[in-house]
């Protein structure tokens, strides 16, 4: 697909999951580009 | 005017957006977001929604919103027509993510995608126990 990941958080109630965020992040957030 | 609080969520992909982008919100429901980002970040927003009712929010908000599937209709879009695509929470409700995904970066420059995380423990947790995907009031559209 060429997609790139230039970012990614895992957050919990809007705040980012430093530690295991597999299991601890209720949000993933992605920023892409080609 | 009084400053809107956004989602938590939301607040999360409002700041990864420049100020003064271009920017398609696919499954904008209500218009939330878009509304935020055009009075706090000075955006030049776009949105796409399914639901009527939430088109017919968005649109009373002063919002370009048109009713519309994001798993059919991004193919009408022209390449880098936009700075930013953002898809929030909604990657988990489409037919052919993939297909979308491959959408978000050719219609923008850079896309910004959320989606509710079922390696959440409570997630593992209740699937062990019922069997079931447990379907919450924040992951409505999934069930």
């Amino acid at each position: 697909m060429g997609l790139t990941v230039e970012r990614r958080a895992g957050l919990h109630s809007g705040r980012q999951v430093a530690a295991w965020p597999n299991l601890l992040a209720d949000t993933g957030v992605f920023v892409l580009r080609r | 005017m009084t400053p809107v609080l956004l989602r938590p969520d939301l607040a999360a992909v409002a700041a990864a957006v420049p100020e003064g982008a271009r920017v398609l919100d696919i499954g904008c429901g209500d218009g939330q977001l878009l509304a935020w980002l055009r009075d706090t970040k000075g955006v030049v927003g776009r949105g796409i929604e399914l639901d009527a009712s939430d088109v017919a929010a968005a649109v009373g908000r002063g919002l370009a919103v048109v009713q519309g599937d994001a798993d059919t209709d991004l193919a009408d879009y022209p390449d880098a027509a936009f700075d930013v695509v953002i898809l929030s929470n909604t990657l988990q409700a489409m037919q052919r993510p993939a297909d979308v995904l491959a959408q978000l970066v050719r219609i923008g420059r850079s896309a910004i995608v959320s989606f509710p995380n079922f390696g959440h423990w409570r997630v593992r947790l209740g699937l062990a126990l019922s069997g079931r995907m447990p379907v919450t009031r924040r992951w409505w559209r999934w069930g």
